[in-house]
């Protein structure tokens, strides 16, 4: 058979393989067909003189089940998984319960915002008297009026924080739930963040009294499952996990 | 269960096991994509179609099973070469612990109900003199 033949049937196979692949995504088309070009370039120079290239596209298979080897759901996704098989959890196995522990610390910080809220009035006049004293041990002359704006400021300012916080934890959750990797980096940045806010502030105006206690209490508990949940977040079936999900590599990496 | 099932059966048995044997290949030497794949090829009854392992090779990737690397080809374009990644060594590590069982579990099994006389499933050894 001529070259010319030879180089017919390649591309009408090759025709076949993109018109049954337009359903697959643009990249992981795109790769398959240039894996399968490869494939055929590489056996007709492996054969020598006398290509068979009849031969090679038959055993390469058809086009149509070649892309739905592509298409199919993923290993793990199938539960044939080597640790889910093993009984181990599978790859997302701690992925899932650091998402979990994640809702739990949203909830938990909104109870905190909640609980902030409701004991407005108390913390308001304790921080006012805390102050007061405060004032007249360090012989300063602030009005009533100041101490009162000052503490409005600070209480909204938290609770603004709270609920962002809230969001937060919520937005990170989300996102380690579908593998993005940012999510990972991101959430332990606001961890280490939120652990120095707890460390150096945020102030508490010189309070006492067992709302404060409270607060401080549900801060600890929100802090431990931050640790927790970044505890799953880091396991190397997590990492697995998320590197699953990683965008695919575009650019040609050539290894010396 | 019917007759003719097993074809069926061992067809979705090779696809199950079919990414835990090109972990295996990986295990000793960096293999690229066309050399894997006509290896595979060359099994009997290990692929169907050449062209069906590449998708698995993209997964394996995806999953961090496998890496990747691109190498010069002194005869042609660039090659992609596989190797197996940490994460694959211990999958295949887990893999073949469950496959061994498995495999001599089902091997006891059928060398013992191929000696026993088939109209006599469940009775006791026959004496002999």
């Amino acid at each position: 058979m001529s070259d010319h033949n030879d180089d017919r049937l390649v591309a009408d196979y090759l025709r076949r393989l993109t018109s049954a692949a337009s359903a697959l995504p643009a990249d992981r088309r795109a790769e398959l067909i240039e894996e399968i070009t490869a494939h055929i370039a590489e056996a007709r120079a492996a054969q020598g003189q006398a290509p068979i290239v009849a031969d090679i596209l038959e055993r390469l298979g058809d086009p149509a089940q070649i892309v739905q080897a592509a298409a199919e759901p993923s290993f793990s996704e199938l539960g044939a998984g080597p640790h889910v098989a093993s009984g181990h959890g599978g790859p997302a196995g701690h992925v899932r319960i650091a998402v979990r522990l994640m809702y739990v610390g949203a909830a938990a910080s909104l109870i905190k915002v909640i609980v902030d809220l409701a004991t407005e009035s108390t913390t308001r006049s304790a921080a006012l008297t805390a102050l007061k004293i405060g004032a007249k041990k360090s012989g300063l002359r602030v009005s009533a009026s100041q101490l009162g704006s000052g503490i409005t400021d600070t209480l909204v300012l938290a609770w603004v924080l709270g609920l962002i916080g809230v969001g937060l934890w919520i937005l990170v959750a989300r996102a380690s739930g579908r593998g993005k990797d940012w999510a990972r980096a991101t959430g332990s940045v606001l961890f280490g963040l939120y652990t120095l806010a707890l460390l150096i502030g945020p102030p508490n105006m010189g309070i006492r009294g067992p709302e404060t206690a409270a607060a401080r209490i549900l801060a600890g508990i929100i802090w431990l499952i931050g640790l927790a949940a970044l505890v799953f977040l880091w396991q190397r079936d997590s990492s697995r996990f998320f590197k699953a999900h990683a965008p695919r590599d575009h650019g040609a990496k050539l290894a010396n | 269960m019917v007759a003719g099932e097993a074809g069926n059966l061992v067809a979705q048995m090779r696809r199950g096991v079919l990414p835990y044997c090109v972990l295996a290949m990986l295990r000793e030497k960096e293999w690229y994509g066309f050399e894997l794949v006509h290896a595979l090829g060359g099994i009997d009854g290990m692929v169907t179609g050449e062209g069906t392992v590449y998708p698995l090779l993209a997964r394996l990737r995806r999953q961090g099973l496998v890496e990747t690397s691109w190498q010069e080809s002194a005869t042609g374009p660039p090659r992609r070469y596989y190797r197996l990644a940490p994460a694959g060594r211990e999958a295949l590590a887990d893999f073949t612990g469950s496959w061994r069982r498995l495999r001599d579990s089902v091997d006891g099994l059928l060398a013992s109900s191929a000696d026993d006389p088939p109209s006599s499933p469940g009775a006791p050894d026959q004496a002999t003199d």
